[in-house]
């Protein structure tokens, strides 16, 4: 049994799936809209310039917010959930997988889910930037360090929300409950929890915006990512003469974000485990 | 060799003894019937052999096998369904097949052969979600056969089915028996494991209450047909034969005796010494249905 044959099956049921496609789409609609009225106000508003690589990237990787990790979460729960639902992770196991095997399936889909909607939000994203790009007059490279950085922070706040999901969807194993769960958690739960656990320890406070939610979510700024546009906002806050903001670091939250990922991935290991399938 | 082997297996759920200190062994070859009622923990010993549930005491070794790491090896040898089939509705039969292929390692040829093995070749490319039931048991049986294994487990294969789908079944694994792979069926259809099996195991209540050869079950506890010229001394002479569990009259004058063995000589001479002679004396053809009938029965009355 190696990783490849994990994968292979992984792939069979995640492309046949109907639901996943469906799910892509809403993504895609939605991700489509934000790309297009970028696109088209670059076209009739002359004070906007035209939506153009290497500049539009910010915009490309920043501007769907926390919509691909969120749609990510949702085929996870969806694949996930439905093994147990249709007992069908009862049979793989029977067929001869180990329960480790099985798991490490799931693991491989989050970040290959991650990869794969991120690749499609940057393709659509090319697609509207090309137009405005001219090619021929490029001075620098077609994509820099810091859309690198930035680019893989958004990865990383996807695998993230995935390994949430996972984990909820192994402990719950349902979808519909496992659904509902992640986005009571995200929307309301854990700032619910944070604040419930300030009354009694004071000192949760000063780090409740590093719960897994807040930091899967936020970390997904452009500005964290850009010293460009951290002077720009400097500046403007100058201007008005207001206090200049403060941005938070992005090693500090990266290194939360893995910690919190291995940490989901691990615990919805040790719940599945526990489990009679 | 030793195929099954459990000692003193144990489930137990929160509120429930699912199985209760179960011992029993199956040997290379048996087509092995695990008959017992609805709820009497079938699933539950299944499940605990295949590492989908957890015994709460007792152990088991499959092919001599104990041990996490070690039982995984050896369950490449196994082939098996628990409970109704599981599949993945929106994948076809095929590709279903493919995703159990592949944890088994085996190739193509393999589902062809399988699918023709359960004809279900015609259907192959339909979507699982769109076959009828019977179509779902042979695609679970074509998945359990899929990687030849040695041992084949078989949680209720006939649920469900009409008369024509069951004897397809019953083929099919007949002759699966006969290619000498061991099979280890549960059923509640006792009809059939007294057509399939070589060997059962009576459970109840999580307890198993018998277990024997089919052929040993059913001669023993013979019942015997007796016929005489005077029912009445006939009846009261068999009724006080040491040998006989009970015996009783029937409206025809018939006396019918149950016996604790199986010899019909003995009991002919006793009542010939009381000065008896029967006109006709002959044993009642008894399915495992009766066998079984009486033993869980005896299994009520003891429990209450
Ligand atoms: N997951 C579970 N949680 C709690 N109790 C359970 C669970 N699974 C089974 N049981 C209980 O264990 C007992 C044995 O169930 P099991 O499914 O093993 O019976 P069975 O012999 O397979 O019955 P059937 O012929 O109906 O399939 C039943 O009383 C059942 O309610
Ligand atoms: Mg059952």
């Amino acid at each position: 049994m190696t990783a490849l044959t994990l994968a292979r099956n992984e792939w069979i049921k995640t492309t046949r799936r109907p639901a996943l496609w469906v799910t892509l789409l809403c993504l895609l609609a939605i991700v489509g809209i934000v790309f297009f009225q970028r696109y088209s106000s670059g076209l009739s508003n002359d004070d906007v310039t035209p939506l153009r690589l290497p500049d539009g990237w910010a915009f490309i990787l920043g501007e769907p917010g926390p919509m691909p990790a969120i749609f990510g979460a949702i085929v996870v729960i969806l694949l996930v959930a439905s093994e147990f639902s249709w007992r069908t992770a009862r049979q793989n196991v029977i067929d001869g997988l180990s329960r480790e095997q099985f798991y490490a399936g799931k693991v491989l889909l989050v970040p290959g889910m991650s990869l794969a909607l991120l690749g499609l939000v940057v393709a659509l994203g090319v697609a509207f930037a090309l137009p405005g790009t001219g090619l021929s007059d490029l001075t620098g490279p077609l994509v820099g360090l810091d859309d690198l950085a930035f680019a893989g922070a958004v990865l990383l706040s996807m695998v993230g929300m995935g390994a949430m999901a996972l984990f909820i969807a192994s402990v719950v194993r349902s979808s519909g409950p496992a659904m509902a769960l992640f986005f009571f958690y995200i929307a309301f739960g854990e700032q619910l929890l944070a604040a419930l656990a300030a009354r009694f320890i004071p000192a949760v406070a000063a780090v409740a915006h590093y719960a897994p939610g807040q930091v899967f979510m936020n970390m997904a700024e452009a500005r964290i990512y850009y010293p460009s546009l951290q002077e720009a906002a400097v500046a403007r806050a100058l201007e008005r003469g207001a206090a200049a903001p403060v941005f938070p670091s992005a090693t500090v939250l990266v290194g939360v974000a893995l910690g919190w990922t291995a940490f989901f991935l691990l615990a919805g290991f040790l719940a599945f485990r526990r489990r009679d399938l | 060799m030793t195929i099954i082997e459990t000692r003193d297996l144990t489930k137990r759920y929160r509120r429930q003894l699912a199985v209760d200190r179960i011992s029993f062994t199956v040997e290379a070859g048996q087509v092995f019937g695990f008959l017992g009622p609805n709820g009497s923990g079938k699933t539950t010993t299944i499940g605990m052999l295949l590492g989908i549930t957890t015994p709460t005491a007792g152990e088991f070794r499959l092919f001599g096998e104990k041990g996490r790491g070690s039982l995984h090896r050896v369950r490449r040898r196994v082939g098996a369904t628990l409970e109704q089939p599981n599949f993945y509705p929106y994948l076809s039969g095929y590709d279903n097949l493919r995703i159990a292929a592949n944890v088994k390692g085996v190739g193509a040829a393999r589902i062809d052969e399988s699918l023709e093995v359960v004809r279900l070749t015609g259907r192959a490319r339909d979507r699982y979600r769109t076959y009828s039931l019977g179509m779902k048991q042979r695609l679970a049986l074509a998945a359990t056969i899929l990687g030849d294994p040695d041992l084949i487990i078989l949680d209720e294969p006939a649920n469900g089915l009409d008369p024509e789908g069951m004897r397809e079944i019953r083929e099919i694994i007949v002759e699966l028996g006969q290619r000498g792979k061991t099979i280890f069926l549960s059923s509640h259809l006792l009809h059939e494991v007294e057509r399939m099996c070589t060997h059962v195991a009576v459970i109840r209540k999580g307890k198993i209450i018998r277990q024997a050869s089919v052929h040993d079950m059913l001669a023993a506890n013979v019942v015997a047909e007796l016929r005489g010229p005077d029912p009445v001394a006939l009846g009261r002479a068999a009724g006080e034969y040491p040998g006989a569990v009970g015996a009783c009259r029937e409206d025809d004058g018939a006396v019918v005796v149950r016996l604790d063995d199986s010899d019909l000589g003995a009991l002919n001479r006793y009542l010939a010494g009381r000065g008896i002679y029967v006109s006709h004396l002959g044993v009642r053809r008894r399915s495992l249905e009766d066998a079984f009938m009486e033993i869980t029965t005896a299994g009520e009355e003891v429990a209450a």
